[in-house]
């Protein structure tokens, strides 16, 4: 399959920086290298290979590691990076793909730090809605589409606001929010939430519920929900083995309100 | 030190099989140096501890253990079924070897993996510093013996008794004893020289020498297994547990010219 995007120059350059103190650090996860060649540089022997990524976003990539069941992530994001650390460990439900390490770098990208996560590997990311579109056919699938897309939209709007963005944003005027204030738009996701929570697909309704009740238990808000930010884990104790988790935690905020 | 960088044939042997070492040996990846960012991907140098005449040793991404990438058959054979019987620790310990048959142009290539020993060729330091130079000289010429004696039993066994009689650096630091040896292709006689040969260096002054060639010699009397180079090249610690202890123990690091003596 094609890349959607390639590994850009700036997350190779990461990588080649930080390769020796990853080989101290987490050998058993360092990336894994694909075509690899010998060459010459001067006459000295060296070999030549790629770190090919399984993805790229906005914030960064992720890598396929030694260890089949870890990935390793190159993040400028500080919230996925602060809550990998802090936060994830914490979780009362288990609605996060498992962080296994995290280490900010000592160098930064457009004047951001970076920070390398490894977690538990997960399967069909971004693909949620496909999966339900097979067993539950289409009509259900649009509906849980645009239940999560709405859900997403509030998360937006409560982030920003909580951030500091007001009425007089253009960002949230086009997002359609009707209020800056903070409990409301943090109400109106949770009510967006809850609309998940009774969709009628378990797997989905898991999902969501663990996420309204860690939002209540712990007040960890969850800002970039969207089916691309979603995936499976192998779960014994689920239906069909696998679970559905957040595997891309941007946009993360605990609110004291 | 580095004494030979990691050659060309090397460096080829391992970019081509890294794919299967990613999958089968991820723990035992080579290190890799002076990484680099290029326009397509990640260049590096593989890091070598030594290369010598059958091939190189490299540390690897677990501190401990090296990869050793060698054409000698009976290194690769010892470390697959002959180490893991000896009834006494003399080696260093092998974990794991993969032959590498489809390498063009190099039908006989082996990676082995096994514990790291350091100091390695560096015995002469502390047996002066212990004993004294006059001292240190005379256990010295007790293994110089005892490798020579063994390089004429694995010729003799071998059939190359002729290529090591034309070998004059080889022939002229003989004593005339051994050289008589080495001429009659008295097999029973070259051993029997090793063994005595060996036996003096188990009742050295050195304990750790004595320890080892100890070693050696239980392992020839119980299992018939010989070794045929046996030099201080070939020699170096290991640190291993005993109780709630980790002690130094010198052993054999590079075990070539090995056979099992049908008596």
């Amino acid at each position: 399959m094609a890349r959607a995007v390639r590994n850009p120059a700036w997350a190779n350059d990461v990588i080649a920086l930080s390769w020796e103190q990853l080989e101290r650090l987490v050998p058993a996860w360092m990336p894994r290298l694909e075509a690899v060649s010998a060459s010459t540089s001067g006459k000295r022997p060296i070999i030549v290979g790629e770190a090919r990524e399984y993805g790229c976003g906005a914030y960064g990539c992720v890598y396929p590691t030694l260890d089949d069941l870890v990935v390793m992530k190159i993040t400028t994001d500080d919230t996925e990076g602060e809550f990998a650390a802090t936060l994830a460990p914490t979780l009362q439900q288990p609605i996060c793909v498992e962080y296994h390490k995290v280490i900010k770098l000592g160098v930064k990208h457009e004047g951001k730090h970076v920070y390398l996560l490894w977690r538990q590997e997960a399967n069909l990311v971004g693909h949620l809605v496909d999966v339900v579109d097979d067993d539950k056919g289409s009509d259900v699938a649009d509906e849980i589409h645009a239940l999560i897309s709405d859900q997403h939209r509030f998360a937006q709007i409560a982030f920003s606001v909580l951030r500091g963005a007001r009425m007089t944003s253009k960002f949230l005027r086009d997002l359609g929010a009707i209020s800056d204030d903070p409990a409301t738009v943090l109400n109106d996701w949770a009510m967006a939430t809850t609309d998940l929570t009774t969709c009628g697909v378990p797997y989905v309704e898991g999902l969501f519920q663990g996420i309204l009740d860690v939002y209540r238990a712990q007040r960890i808000f969850f800002g970039d929900l969207h089916a691309g930010n979603l995936g499976a884990v192998p779960d014994t104790g689920a239906p069909h083995g696998i679970r559905w988790v957040i595997t891309d935690p941007g946009h993360v905020a605990v609110v004291n309100l | 030190m580095t004494l030979i960088r990691n050659p060309p044939w090397a460096n080829h042997v391992l970019a081509s099989v890294w794919s299967v070492l990613q999958a089968e040996v991820p723990q035992w990846l080579p290190l890799l140096d002076a990484v680099t960012a290029s326009d397509t991907g990640i260049i590096g140098a593989i890091r070598e501890l030594g290369c010598g005449s059958y091939g190189c040793v490299y540390p690897t991404i677990t501190a401990g253990v090296v990869l050793k990438m060698t054409t000698d058959d009976t290194e690769a054979e010892f470390a697959t079924k002959i180490a893991p019987t000896l009834v006494r620790s003399i080696c260093t310990e092998y974990y794991k070897v993969i032959p590498l048959l489809d390498i063009p142009d190099n039908p006989h290539i082996y990676l082995l993996w096994r514990e790291e020993a350091m100091s390695v060729g560096k015995l002469y330091a502390p047996l002066i510093d212990d004993y004294g130079q006059q001292r240190a000289d005379e256990i010295y010429e007790l293994i110089d013996t005892q490798h020579r004696n063994g390089q004429i039993a694995y010729g003799i066994m071998g059939e190359e008794r002729d290529e090591l009689l034309a070998m004059r650096m080889f022939v002229q630091k003989l004593r005339r004893p051994q050289r008589a040896m080495l001429e009659s292709g008295d097999m029973d006689q070259a051993l029997t020289a090793w063994v005595e040969s060996v036996a003096d260096l188990a009742v050295c002054d050195a304990p750790y020498v004595a320890e080892l060639f100890t070693g050696v010699l239980e392992v020839y009397n119980r299992q018939h297994v010989f070794f045929g180079d046996l030099h201080d090249g070939n020699m170096g610690i290991v640190t291993r547990a005993e109780g709630d202890d980790r002690k130094p123990h010198w052993v054999i690091t590079d075990p070539g010219q090995v056979a099992v003596i049908n008596t």
